[in-house]
């Protein structure tokens, strides 16, 4: 099965984040540089590091726009489905499958939010729970999806004993980033799909989980 | 007379190194640096810094990791962490306040208000 793993529109993602790399660079040295201007400065120089103070700031309101123009090409995606129907697939897939439980909490119904690259989210996460069981011995998790400062957060939550979630720590990066059989990182598609994703640890409650966090689209 | 507050640098781009470091020498703060993950939590125990400027996109450990790392040892409760980023999404933000970090500020910023949050967060006037 071929799968799409990026959005239109989120591969200038990496280039935004090059620009804004850049100029912040390039921010910081001009206003350092106005520290140092001797009090007698020529009036041909301090109107040029006029302008390059200036146009510094006009560059950042512009790398804003743009770096909010670039995400909503998620919205125009083919194929979007509602989220509470990705996890009704992902809650009967791991069921049947994977011999994985999977709860949501009661009363908390999954928010409203579209995502494109539905599947590929849902395959990749059954990827990703599938491993936890092979090498973690995971065989229940719990899932709650919230609303979270205007984000959709799901927690996959289990149980884990210390030297476990030492082991889960360690094995974050594999976890996250390498590829399953036929589809890529989960990160991967997190992120594609401008979320985040990443490993929790909760020694109180020796518990461990995945939280993806999603933006409303 | 009060002791210099330290702050650590950490981020792996020369030229904001250069130009950060100025600046907050400038506001009389006592300051050192480090270029990957890994150095940074070295330095946070040997140096003791009070504040860390911290870039989330570092070789290896990237800055989220570390802010876990720091905040699951006790003895790190009082340093505060300053997450720079040059991605502008929200999730990001989100996730580093969840981490544990006590300020987010996207790339680019404002120098003068960079300097303004390490004041706040250090809880002192600006200089």
């Amino acid at each position: 099965m071929k799968h799409r793993t990026r959005p239109a529109g989120q591969d200038f993602e990496p280039l935004v984040r090059e620009l804004r790399g850049s100029l912040a660079s390039l921010r910081a040295a001009s206003e350092a540089l106005a520290l140092l201007a001797p009090p007698e400065e020529d009036a041909e120089a301090k109107d040029l590091r006029s302008v390059v103070l200036a146009e510094g700031v006009r560059l950042t309101e512009l790398v804003e726009r743009l770096g909010t123009a670039v995400l909503p090409g998620e919205s125009t995606a083919r194929g979007r489905r509602p989220l509470k129907d990705l996890i009704a697939e992902l809650v009967r897939a791991a069921g049947t499958n994977l011999d994985l439980t999977i709860e949501t909490e009661p009363g908390a119904a999954p928010p409203e939010v579209r995502l494109s690259d539905g599947s590929l989210l849902v395959a990749t996460l059954l990827g990703t729970l599938g491993r936890l069981r092979r090498d973690f011995a995971v065989c229940r998790v719990t899932l709650r999806s919230r609303l979270h400062q205007d984000l959709v957060a799901l927690d996959f939550l289990w149980p884990a004993s210390e030297p476990e979630l030492w082991r889960l720590r360690e094995s974050n990066a594999e976890l996250l980033d390498a590829a399953g059989r036929g589809e890529p990182p989960l990160r991967e598609v997190v992120q594609a799909l401008g979320g985040e994703v990443w490993l929790t640890v909760d020694r109180a409650a020796a518990s461990a989980g995945l939280r993806l966090l999603l933006p409303p689209t | 007379m009060e002791p210099k507050r330290r702050v650590l640098i950490v981020d792996d781009e020369p030229n904001i190194i250069l130009s950060l470091e100025f600046l907050l020498r400038q506001q009389g703060y006592e300051v050192s640096v480090a270029r990957d993950g890994e150095e940074a939590l070295v330095a946070a125990e040997d140096w003791r810094p009070d504040l860390m400027v911290l870039d989330v996109m570092l070789p290896g450990l990237d800055g989220f990791e570390v802010c876990r790392r720091l905040r699951e040892r006790p003895e790190n409760a009082g340093l505060k962490i300053l997450l720079l980023t040059a991605r502008g999404r929200e999730v990001e933000r989100v996730r580093g306040l969840e981490e544990g970090a006590d300020a987010y500020v996207r790339k680019p910023f404002s120098t003068r208000q960079l300097m303004k949050t390490v004041a706040e967060l250090l809880g002192r006037p600006e200089a």
